[in-house]
């Protein structure tokens, strides 16, 4: 019986079943890939346990196959030597993916960066008392794809309650509001409304820090918590602030720190400011307002969606967007989750010099991109397409930019490697290539039982 | 410019019946124009632009130069004239034309009160980056349709003359020139008008040498700079169109060597072998021409390959039939080629015949090359023995005995397409992680392509593990060899056009795919009928 599971592992039909299986495996993936993202692909099937059990399988097949022609005769040269290629092409694999890095480092234009973003992802809670000093409480490699929340039951302790993760969106586009709590720490809010024949304009001004600014380009806003009696105003102002929980305001023109109106701002009536005909009114007025963004969930990933997480803390739900933070206070400690990918201290700091951008001519497609670098010892060093930097044992290659508005090139992401496994990978390739041309075009030299001359020689 | 030329030009575009003789202004096609990133022949931006709106490079027998012109003089008769091309049966419903009517004009799409509400949905859509479906597509091609019309006929494209200021790499278009250079535009015009009025009034001579000097002294004084120097060869390319020639030929070998294959006739092989010799220099010198002119190899696209394809296709059977005479092989070969050259020649919108200038990633790169050459190469290996699968599958249904030898011989071809196909494919897809590796720092990162790549080999690998080990005999093998073609049409095309994801994104495309899906299905119902023939007759 053992001898039968044996040759059946060697055998060519063991090697067929294998060869489809991964086929397979992999078509599912790309369909995966397609439909919803890499990350997904990766997660359940390229570095899935099927996969794993697959390559095993692959592996037993090739090993159990060469063992089963023992003796090897000199027929079996190319046979061994595609296969052995295999062997260390799958081990370099392997290598790679232990100990190799594989990560993203983008730095801002003129700034720099050091901290090399990597694929898994953990969540972190940190605590502080006087909100400043932060101490992790929690911290942990979460991976919500084949794993969701509802079933790793997240819950972290807290001195008042728990934090909860209760789902997991893969797809969400992230929703913007401001809302009212009765909770202390929570600050004012107001809505504003500037009105005259020609404009409308409605925003939000929460007094989530002691000073508020907003600059609307001929006049600029101010919400702050007291009045400041020496306000000077370099340009026209409208100065809203609070006192005795009652919202007032203050109207400037520039250079002149006489206000011109005074008055208190109440729901429905309108103020009238002193530019063509401007009327400011308060459409809300919220005593404890809190912005939150909430996440709609979408069946399928686009350009604008990304991934977020529902929390629970003391019967409230708030979300929490990948590679951002969460801030929950309750009435003695300030706590910050944080949910993103891990970040990999390089131990050296990257310097952007300078992007460049090249585009086909008379169009605004780019023909090719290239970052100017500074890295200690090295000094300046243009990183370009296909012209990767190696440096301290990473590869740094050049793999996409950052736009601001305008289109403007803001920050340069490279790629940073290493890759330990390599050589066994170039190594396994060279055999596999050798050996199958040797396989298919010298198998009649290898086939001869002997060296012509030693044939001669025994006759 | 006096308004008889306008009133006689009128009358002229109106009048359908006379076709003009396309030479008479073919030397407008030698003026250059900045479109598209590159600087190109009037002659290609013409026709490329009529391709766009038109569907077609000729509309009703005039040439795409003479009609293009036009739209720059005579903006307000075109967009009363039907020759915009709308394909797509919901799109036209939901703009209330009639289904079945194919072309529209210019005046009657741009005014449709519900075409900024489809369009700007469409943009939307393109702008939050969701996939866009065939009708979004048919919308955007719409969009492009109208604003190419739009910008030509308002001389704001394409630029004809080099910017003074260095820096501006952005040539200057029609209603940027100066007075002087306008002056001299109006030299090329005039002369182009006195031909169309010379055959208005049927006039035996047609003053041709006028338009001839007018543009040549335009090019030399404003267009002879460096970029516009291989506009000749590029002329040359588009009027000879030997992909065309190569067809033709490719298809009277195949006849030949059907014949040759029924009659065993020396002289119908001879002939054959000649055609298919000419057709594959006429390949070789298509593509040459194709390297010269983009200064890279010619697989960027899918057009590309679809040419590059069935080169190695032919390369390949010349060298076995070289080595070893068989009966089929060039058979296979020269079908091969004709049909991929025609699929070429006759879906432009699918594939795009255009010289596009690269994207980043693919720009000089000596790995990035071989690794492409080699795959796609392998695909000809593959796309042979699928040919030749067929033709043994036709030879097993008329009677597998009586044809015994014959499918004999098509199997032994078929093993020798598929066991080079491996070794390419394999040495391909591993030469693609070394691409990936040394660009990205990546040896393997299942992008789709590569996977479907890797899939395709793994195929053909059970294939040849399976009759090792004797699982599958001759027919299996047979069958095998059409059927894993499949796994080849995914990687090559469906990857492109189907899944639509990853680094690759370069090539991709719409459209084609219930005829590629036909294609496939119709081979695979073929090997199911053939194989289940087969058991009971036996």
């Amino acid at each position: 019986m053992a001898y039968k599971i044996f040759r059946f592992l060697g055998s060519l039909k063991m090697a067929v079943i294998v060869i489809l299986a991964m086929a397979v495996l992999s078509a599912i993936g790309t369909f995966l890939e397609s439909r919803y993202n890499t990350e997904f692909a990766q997660v359940l099937i390229y570095k899935s346990p099927w996969m794993y059990i697959t390559m095993a399988f692959f592996l037993i097949s090739v090993v159990f196959s060469a063992v089963e022609r023992l003796p090897w005769k000199r027929r079996h040269i190319p046979f061994l030597v595609a296969h052995v290629g295999l062997i260390m092409l799958v081990f370099g694999s392997y290598i790679t993916q232990q100990v190799g890095l594989d990560g993203t480092l983008t730095i801002p234009l003129d700034g720099k960066a050091s901290l090399v973003s990597i694929t898994p992802k953990d969540l972190s809670l940190y605590a502080s008392m006087d909100g400043d000093n932060f101490r992790s409480l929690y911290e942990k490699e979460v991976e919500f794809i084949s794993n969701p929340p509802s079933e790793q039951g997240i819950s972290i302790p807290t001195d008042q309650g728990r934090i909860e993760v209760v789902d997991y969106f893969p797809f969400a586009v992230p929703e913007r509001k401001i809302i009212e709590t009765d909770k202390d720490w929570d600050r004012p809010g107001i809505r504003f409304l500037l009105k005259n024949p020609n404009v409308n304009f409605s925003d939000w001004l929460v007094l989530d820090r002691p000073i508020v600014r907003q600059d609307l380009g001929p006049v600029l806003l101010i919400f702050s918590q007291e009045q400041d009696e020496k306000y000077f105003p370099k340009k026209n102002t409208i100065y809203f602030y609070m006192e005795d929980q009652q919202v007032k305001v203050k109207v400037f023109k520039a250079l002149n720190d006489r206000a011109v109106t005074k008055a208190d701002l109440n729901l429905g009536k309108a103020v009238e400011m002193p530019w063509m005909g401007m009327k400011l009114s308060l459409l809300n007025f919220y005593p404890h307002a809190r912005r939150i963004v909430e996440y709609q969930k979408r069946d399928y990933p686009s350009g604008i969606t990304t991934s977020a997480l529902k929390v629970k803390y003391r019967d409230e739900f708030h979300y929490l967007g990948l590679n951002s933070i969460l801030k929950f206070f309750n009435d003695s400690t300030a706590y910050i989750l944080s949910w993103g990918n891990r970040q990999i201290e390089l131990g050296f700091p990257v310097q952007l010099k300078k992007f460049e951008m090249d585009k086909y001519m008379g169009t605004n497609r780019a023909a090719s991109y290239a970052s100017t670098v500074v890295v200690p010892e090295l000094g300046e060093v243009k990183i370009s397409m296909n012209e990767p930097l190696k440096y301290k044992g990473y590869t740094f290659y050049q793999a996409s930019f950052q736009q601001d508005e305008n289109g403007a090139p803001n920050a340069s992401i490279l790629s940073v490697n290493k890759d330990p496994g390599r050589i066994w990978k170039y190594l396994g390739s060279l055999l596999i290539c050798v050996g199958s041309v040797m396989l298919f075009y010298m198998r009649k030299y290898y086939a001869q039982k002997k060296p012509k001359k030693e044939e001669l020689s025994h006759e | 410019m006096n308004k008889l030329f306008f009133v006689l030009l009128s009358i002229f575009l109106l009048n359908f019946s006379s076709k003009a003789n396309a030479d008479e202004f073919s030397a407008l096609g030698k003026l250059a124009v900045q479109d598209g990133g590159r600087i190109k022949p009037f002659d290609t931006f013409a026709k490329e632009s009529m391709q766009l709106i038109h569907g077609k490079s000729n509309l009703n027998g005039r040439d795409a130069v003479e009609v293009v012109f036009t739209w720059m003089l005579l903006p307000d008769v075109w967009s009363k004239m039907e020759f915009l091309k709308i394909d797509y049966r919901k799109l036209k419903e939901d703009l209330d034309l009639e289904p079945t009517k194919k072309y529209f004009s210019m005046a009657e799409i741009m005014s449709h009160p519900k075409l900024p509400a489809i369009i700007q949905t469409m943009n939307n859509k393109a702008e939050a980056k969701e996939r866009l479906n065939s009708y979004d597509q048919a919308i955007q091609i719409l969009n492009n349709q109208l604003s190419l019309y739009q910008a030509i006929s308002n001389n704001l494209h394409p630029g004809w003359i080099p910017s003074e200021d260095a820096e501006n790499d952005k040539w200057k278009h029609l209603a940027q020139f100066s007075e002087e250079q306008a002056k001299d535009f109006g030299k090329v015009t005039r002369a182009f008008v006195a031909i169309i009025q010379a055959k208005q009034n049927n006039l035996k001579e047609i003053p041709s040498k006028a338009l001839d000097l007018a543009v040549d002294s335009f090019f030399n004084k404003y267009q002879n700079v460096k970029e516009s120097s291989q506009l000749g060869i590029e002329i040359h390319y588009n009027k000879l169109h030997p992909f065309q020639w190569a067809w033709i030929l490719y298809l009277l070998a195949t006849i030949f060597f059907f014949l040759s294959s029924l009659l065993s006739k020396e002289a119908l092989y001879k002939t054959g072998l000649v055609l298919i010799l000419a057709a594959f220099a006429m390949h070789i010198y298509g593509f040459s021409l194709r390297v010269l002119l983009t200064g890279r190899p010619p697989v960027s696209n899918m057009y590309e390959t679809v040419v590059w394809v069935p080169f190695g296709t032919v390369l390949f059977a010349l060298f076995f039939e070289w080595k070893k005479r068989s009966q089929f092989m060039l058979l296979g070969a020269s079908l091969t080629g004709a049909f991929c050259m025609l699929l070429a020649d006759f879906a432009p919108n699918v594939l795009d015949p255009s010289l596009q200038p690269l994207e980043p990633v693919l720009r000089s790169n000596l790995w990035l090359t071989v690794h492409v050459l080699t795959i796609t190469i392998s695909y000809g290996a593959f796309f042979l023995a699928f040919t030749l699968g067929d033709l043994a599958l036709f030879y097993i249904i008329k009677g597998e005995k009586k044809y015994k030898d014959k499918i004999k011989d098509l199997s032994g071809a078929i093993y020798r397409a598929e066991k080079i196909g491996v070794v390419l494919l394999a040495a391909g897809t591993i030469l693609g992680g070394v691409w990936a590796d040394y660009s990205w720092g990546r040896f393997w990162g299942w992008d789709p392509k590569e996977t479907w790549a890797l899939i395709a080999l793994l195929g053909y690998l059970a294939l040849l593990h399976a009759k090792q080990g004797g699982h599958i005999k001759q027919v299996g093998m047979i069958a095998g060899s059409v059927v894993s073609f499949s796994l080849v049409i995914m990687a090559w095309y469906g990857v492109n056009y189907v899944l639509g994801a990853g680094l690759h994104s370069y090539g991709f495309g719409a459209g084609g795919l219930e005829y590629v899906a036909s294609f496939v299905g119709i081979h695979i119902i073929f090997v199911i009928f053939v194989l289940f023939g087969r058991k009971k007759e036996g």
